[in-house]
């Protein structure tokens, strides 16, 4: 159980922790920034392995952030929002439905680790404004924490894209999108059934069962991000961005989720 | 112009916020007919035992919903889906609907709780534990209770033995007692052989009834095997699934058992019921029990009515359908037990409990297994 869960954090953190920041032996002070940042998360769901109603909510997020400037940039993402979902359509009743249900109210955990490598293109590149080939690997924990703390969706993905950054004076744009190539997944399984080790409930079991690696034929995502940055000085500025994500995974059965990420925080360069 | 512009995207970000979900679209929406749909469709892709019960799933939609029109009424559309759902005949497949009705699958679904008296009350089932409490453990027993649910043992002393009885009236609690249980378990170590009166207990979680039963049996052995669904074809099941008996070290050992079960001994107690039948000298005595085996799912359908389902299909441990003599899938069905003795009403009044009785005759004519 304890080598499971190990095996798991590594693959969600991995990403995180693989950067190779210092691989170009890049000595300028001041080419790393820090970012902490808050805002509103909204997720929507179509699970049809639990139901085949919308599930939507939405709550505050917190997230911290490292980039590093560097021949080959790289940036890393950590966020994590409690969302309290609800049926998007249903009128559900007291006595058929009780309060405590999952059917009734989804007490969703969302973590998620977003790493980017970015190359940028020559060619492509004017003045300002630099275009790169983009490599996303988007890392995600989904759990249903009054389902026994099942996961709705574990997620690890590779999802190649690219990046539009623009700066102009204090001002700097940057644009990204990413579709995902390789994916490894963790869902219920078809029959949404738990696996129950005889006298209790295995997470372990559950995530050596329904692992599985997908392409796009039955996995589809865009991961797409704006995000507007102002210098208030060489040190520190702020931020404001969006992220929309949407993904599609057709096994065991159709999950449709979709979520917008409404932040704003401040930076630190050094 | 500048100011306009950064107003138009500040205006259209506001409008466009949190409406990501605009992107997702629910198949069925909330007519009558995609109720229907949405409720055959379902079984259809996620139903377990479809072949085993050999139904012929999509005549059954043209039967029962073909003449159903989206002007039709709640009951009405309750109508079309009870008589879809009676097709399959499973304790575990039932539909809920506020205000209109309640409608379980189940044939026997109108059955008494006693033979002689009709009722279907719970609080006939609370006087009869006490009767038994009173006429056969004397007021000596031990008791907890849990969440409402009375579990109590004891001793029954007959013709110089002496017999446990434990009363286990429920599995379905996420605190389940098995503190308790194990307490009843090393009391009856000593006793010439157990009794566990599993009449109206309608299952509950599986950690419940398997730690009961690892405490009841004493042979490690796989009492059980199960598919689940695993696609929407009909014959898109999972490799098999063993169910297996691993004893607690403080078991009963190599003990006479006897279960008492009905028609409400349904879904965990009927696998408790199951994995017993597999070690040596376990008797079953009362009513056929419910037969509601598969592992189950609520789901919600688009007007909020909730029904229920189950994606497994079971299996006898060398991989043969769990099916009566007759060649009928158990789903439905139930187990037969062992000594036939339905529970009488008017028999309990006079403090005679049969089944316990016809139990305590079997202990007693049988011992020595």
């Amino acid at each position: 159980m304890k080598k499971l869960s190990f095996l798991l954090l590594s693959i969600i953190l991995t990403p995180a922790l693989l950067p190779g920041q210092n691989s170009d032996g890049d000595d300028d002070p001041k080419r790393s920034t820090l970012d902490f940042s808050t805002g509103y998360f909204n997720y929507a769901s179509i699970d049809a392995l639990f139901s085949g109603n919308i599930y939507s909510g939405g709550a505050p997020f917190i997230s911290v952030g490292y980039q590093k400037q560097k021949r080959t940039p790289t940036q890393t993402i950590f966020r994590l929002a409690y969302i309290n979902r609800y049926p998007h359509s249903l009128n559900l009743h007291e006595t058929v439905v009780p309060a405590t249900s999952n059917l009734r109210l989804i007490n969703h955990m969302h973590f998620e680790v977003d790493d980017f490598y970015f190359f940028p293109v020559p060619g492509l590149s004017r003045n300002n404004l630099t275009v790169s080939i983009m490599l996303n690997w988007f890392s995600s924990i989904d759990l249903t924490m009054n389902n026994r703390m099942m996961p709705e969706q574990l997620l690890s993905t590779i999802a190649p894209g690219f990046m539009m950054d623009f700066n102009h004076s204090r001002h700097h744009i940057q644009a990204r999108v990413s579709t995902a190539l390789i994916s490894y997944t963790c869902r219920s399984n078809y029959s949404n059934t738990l696996p129950q080790d005889y006298e209790k409930l295995s997470i372990g079991r559950f995530i050596r069962i329904n692992s599985r690696l997908q392409l796009p034929n039955s996995l589809q995502t865009i991961f797409s991000e704006i995000n507007y940055k102002y210098s208030f000085s060489d040190k520190i500025g702020g931020v404001v961005y969006y992220n929309f994500r949407y993904l599609h995974n057709a096994k065991p059965r159709t999950l449709a989720a979709v979520s917008g990420t409404y932040g704003f925080g401040i930076y630190f360069k050094y | 112009m500048r100011t306009k512009y950064y107003l138009q995207i500040l205006i259209w970000t506001t409008i466009l916020a949190g409406c990501e979900q605009i992107l997702l679209e629910e198949e069925f929406q909330n007519t009558p007919r995609d109720n229907f749909n949405a409720l055959w469709q379902e079984f259809d892709h996620a139903y377990g035992a479809m072949h085993a019960k050999k139904l012929n799933w999509d005549s059954l939609k043209i039967v029962h919903g073909n003449t159903l029109a989206n002007s039709a009424t709640n009951k009405q559309l309750f109508d079309a889906m009870s008589g879809l759902l009676n097709e399959i005949n499973d304790g575990h497949s039932d539909l809920t609907a506020p205000g209109v009705g309640y409608f379980r699958s189940w044939h026997r679904r109108d059955k008494s709780y006693y033979d002689d008296n009709y009722t279907q009350n719970l609080g006939k089932v609370g006087q009869h534990h006490s009767i038994i409490r009173k006429d056969y453990l004397n007021q000596q027993y031990q008791y907890i209770s849990v969440d409402g649910w009375f579990f109590f043992y004891g001793t029954i002393e007959r013709s110089n033995q002496k017999i446990g009885y434990l009363c286990i009236p429920t599995f379905y609690l996420g605190n389940f007692p098995d503190q308790f249980i194990q307490e009843a378990v090393e009391s009856f170590q000593t006793m010439d052989a157990v009794i566990v009166d599993l009449r109206y207990n309608g299952g509950g979680t599986t950690e419940a009834f398997v730690k009961t039963l690892n405490l009841f049996a004493s042979q490690p052995k796989v009492f059980l095997k199960s598919k689940f669904r695993n696609g929407p074809g009909h014959n898109d099941f999972s490799e098999f699934f063993d169910h297996r008996i691993n004893p607690n070290p403080n078991c009963l050992q190599n003990m006479p058992v006897v279960i008492l079960v009905n028609s409400f001994t349904a879904s965990s107690s009927e696998h408790f019921v199951l994995g017993m039948k597999t070690q040596e000298k376990v008797i079953t005595v009362g009513d056929t029990t419910c037969g509601a085996f598969s592992s189950v799912n609520e789901r919600i359908l688009p007007n909020g009515w909730k029904y229920r389902l189950g994606g497994q299909v079971l299996y006898t441990p060398d991989g043969n359908l769990l099916m009566d003599e007759n060649g009928q899938y158990l789903e439905g069905i139930g187990l037969a037990p062992d000594y036939y003795i339905p529970d009488q009403w008017s028999s309990l009044e006079k403090g005679v409990d049969m089944p316990l009785e016809r139990a305590l005759i079997v202990v007693k004519d049988s011992l020595p297994f």
